[in-house]
C-alpha cells in the first residue's frame, strides 16, 4: 500500500545510526567510540534500533561506560524515524546495571544511588577541558615550535587539527571570532606564562594517547586485532 | 645483578605479585574478569616469546616465579604489594599470607608488604598491628578500589584511612603504595583522580610517609606530576609503564622524558608487576634505551647509566634500607 506523499515506513538504516554513533565519543580519550571500535553490533528493525557496545576491559570505569551507554542511546534516539532505541553494554562488570538503567532512562544518580553524590556533569566538563588543552596543543604542534604566543584564530590553517580546536571551543563556548586568540585556557582566559601552559598541555596529551594506545591494545588483547576499526595508530 | 660490560647494576623490582587467580579459587565472575583483564594487559604489552598460557597466568608455581625474576631476570630484591580482593577469591587475590610463604622461605630475597582497608576499622587495625609485627612490614599497599559488601571503594582521606595512616607513622610503617582503580566511592568522581594522594601526602611529609603511586597514576599521568612536582616525598612506581617500551616503544619514551622532567630520576622507582610482565625482558630493553634526540631537545631531559641505576634499584633501596653491594 504505497501511497505518494504519506511516510514511507522502513527508511532508517543501519548506516545512518553508525554515522550518528560516529559522534559519540569516549569522554577519557576524546575519540569516537566506531573508531575505537567499541560498537559491536548496529541492527535496525522498523524504527527499533538495537545496538551493542563493547569495551576494552571488563573493568573499565563505570561512570564512563554509563557515559558512552547514555550518549549512544540519546544519538540514536535524535535521529529522524527512530521509536524505540536500546544500547546494550556487554562483557563487562556494570554491564546489566548500567544496560537496565539507560534504556529505561534513568539518570546515573537514580542508578547508583547508593554509590553516586551527583551526576556525571562534573566528570564529563572535566574530561572536556583535558580534551581542548590537547587540542589546542596538536594545534599549536603542527604549526612547529615555537608558536607565536600573539596567535589568532584567523591565523590557523584549515587542517583536521585546527578544525578540531574550533569545534571545542564552540563546544565549550569561548570566544571562536577571528581575532580571538589562540591560546588560552579552557575557560578562555589569556594564560600568563605560556611555556608553563604548554608545558602542561603537552603531558597532558602524552598522558591521554598513551592512555588511548594502551586502551587500543587492551582491545585488541580481548577481541583480536580485526575489530577495531579505524583510528590513526 | 644486571651485568654487562663489567658494569653490574643493583635491581630491585618494587612490585611483584604470587597471586592465585585460578576458577578453583574464583569466587565469582568478578574474579574470572579479574584475571581476564590482567591477561590481556600481559598479552597486550609482552613480546610473544614471553607470553604465557592462561592456565599458567592464573597459576604459576613457586619455581616459575624464582626463576623468571631472581635467574633469568637479573632481579636482586623483589618487593611484595598484596591485593586482597576478597570479594573475588575464595582466599583472596596475592594475600600477605600467601607472599610470606615465598618471604620466609627467602628472607634475603623479599621485602614483603601489607595492605590495610579502612572500612575495617578498629578491627581491622588490630589485625593490621599483628601482620607488621609478625611480618616486619615496613611498607603498605592500599588499592582504594577495592571491593567490599556493596561497597566499591574508599578514599586515602576518609577519617579511619587516616587513623590507619597515624598508625602507620607510629609502627615505622613508612612506605606507602597507592593503587588507583575503576571504582571508589562516590562513583560519580574521576576514580583515577589522585588528588587525595597529594592530602595526605602533605598531611604526612613532616611524619615521613613516602606515597609511591602505583603505575605513575596512569591513566592520570598528568594529574600524578602535578602533584609529584609539589609534594617532595610522593614517588612514581613505573609499573605498567616500563612494558610499554616493547610495545609502544615512543609512548614510553615520552612518558619517561615527561616523568624526568617532573618528577626527576631520584623519585621513579623501576617494577615488573610481575607476572603480569616478566623482569627480564624489559631490564634488558632498558638498559639498552635511550631518551630520543628529538625529544631530549624538546622536553630538556636525558636518562644517564647513573639515572637507570637509581631507577632501576638504588631509589627503592634507599626507602627500604637495602644494603647494597659496592661492586654495584
Amino acid at each position: 500500500m504505497t501511497v505518494s506523499g504519506t511516510p514511507v515506513e522502513n527508511t532508517l538504516t543501519e548506516e545512518e545510526v553508525w554515522a550518528t554513533l560516529r559522534t559519540v565519543i569516549d569522554p577519557e580519550l576524546d575519540r569516537s567510540i566506531v573508531d575505537l571500535g567499541f560498537v559491536h553490533d548496529v541492527k535496525v528493525s522498523g524504527t527499533d534500533v538495537r545496538v551493542e557496545l563493547r569495551l576494552p576491559t571488563y573493568w573499565c570505569a563505570p561512570n564512563f561506560s554509563w557515559l558512552m551507554v547514555a550518549d549512544a542511546r540519546e544519538a540514536i534516539l535524535a535521529l529522524p524515524g527512530v521509536g524505540r532505541a536500546s544500547v546494550e553494554l556487554v562483557d563487562h562488570h556494570a554491564a546489566a546495571e548500567v544496560t537496565e538503567a539507560v534504556n529505561a532512562g534513568r539518570s546515573f544518580q537514580e542508578a547508583f544511588a547508593e554509590h553516586a553524590t551527583g551526576g556525571l556533569e562534573d566528570l564529563r566538563r572535566t574530561f572536556r577541558r583535558k580534551a581542548f588543552l590537547v587540542r589546542q596543543e596538536r594545534v599549536l604542534c603542527s604549526l612547529g615550535h615555537p608558536a607565536p604566543a600573539d596567535l589568532t584564530l584567523k591565523d590557523l590553517p584549515s587542517t583536521p587539527e585546527a578544525q578540531a580546536y574550533l569545534a571545542i571551543r564552540a563546544e565549550l563556548g569561548l570566544d571562536c571570532s577571528p581575532g580571538a586568540p589562540v591560546v588560552t585556557d579552557a575557560e578562555g582566559r589569556a594564560v600568563q606564562d605560556v611555556n608553563a601552559h604548554l608545558r602542561h598541555a603537552r603531558l597532558v596529551r602524552i598522558s591521554l594517547e598513551s592512555n588511548t594506545a594502551l586502551c587500543r591494545g587492551l582491545f585488541d588483547a580481548r577481541y583480536g586485532e580485526q575489530e577495531a576499526s579505524g583510528g590513526s595508530r | 645483578m644486571y651485568t654487562k660490560g663489567g658494569r653490574s647494576i643493583f635491581i630491585v623490582d618494587g612490585h611483584v605479585h604470587f597471586w592465585d587467580g585460578s576458577p578453583a579459587n574464583q569466587l565469582n565472575r568478578n574474579g574470572d574478569g579479574w584475571i581476564r583483564c590482567f591477561y590481556d594487559y600481559h598479552k597486550n604489552l609482552s613480546p610473544q616469546e614471553y607470553v604465557w598460557p592462561l592456565e599458567l597466568y592464573q597459576k604459576y608455581p613457586e619455581e616459575r616465579m624464582m626463576r623468571d625474576l631472581f635467574e633469568e631476570g637479573y632481579v636482586d630484591v623483589a618487593i611484595f604489594l598484596p591485593t586482597n580482593l576478597k570479594d573475588f577469591y575464595k582466599k583472596g587475590f596475592n594475600t600477605i599470607e600467601q607472599d610470606g610463604v615465598l618471604k620466609e622461605k627467602h628472607p634475603d630475597k623479599f621485602i614483603l608488604n601489607g595492605s590495610f582497608d579502612p572500612r575495617d576499622e578498629a578491627e581491622g587495625l588490630k589485625k593490621f598491628e599483628q601482620e607488621v609485627r609478625r611480618y616486619n612490614v615496613k611498607g603498605v599497599k592500599l588499592y582504594t578500589a577495592e571491593w567490599k559488601g556493596s561497597s566499591k571503594g574508599w578514599k586515602l582521606t576518609d577519617p579511619w584511612a587516616r587513623r590507619y595512616l597515624d598508625r602507620c607513622v607510629e609502627l615505622g610503617v613508612l612506605n606507602i603504595h597507592v593503587h588507583a582503580g575503576p571504582t571508589i566511592w562516590p562513583l560519580n568522581k574521576d576514580a583515577f583522580d589522585v588528588a587525595p594522594v597529594d592530602e595526605v601526602a602533605t598531611a604526612y611529609r613532616d611524619a615521613g610517609l613516602r606515597f609511591i603511586v602505583e603505575h605513575c597514576g596512569l591513566p592520570r599521568i598528568e594529574d600524578f606530576c602535578w602533584i609529584a612536582v609539589q609534594e617532595p616525598n610522593v614517588y612514581a612506581g613505573l609499573a605498567v609503564v616500563m612494558p610499554f617500551i616493547h610495545a609502544r616503544p615512543r609512548y614510553f619514551a615520552e612518558v619517561m622524558a615527561e616523568l624526568l622532567w617532573w618528577v626527576g630520576e631520584d623519585r621513579l622507582l623501576f617494577a615488573s608487576d610481575y607476572a603480569l610482565w616478566s623482569p627480564k625482558w624489559i631490564i634488558d630493553k632498558f638498559m639498552a634505551f635511550e631518551i630520543p634526540a628529538d625529544l631530549k631537545e624538546q622536553v630538556g631531559v636525558n636518562l644517564t647509566l647513573e639515572g637507570k641505576r637509581k631507577i632501576l634499584g638504588l631509589n627503592a633501596a634507599k626507602l627500604y634500607n637495602i644494603q647494597v653491594p659496592v661492586t654495584a
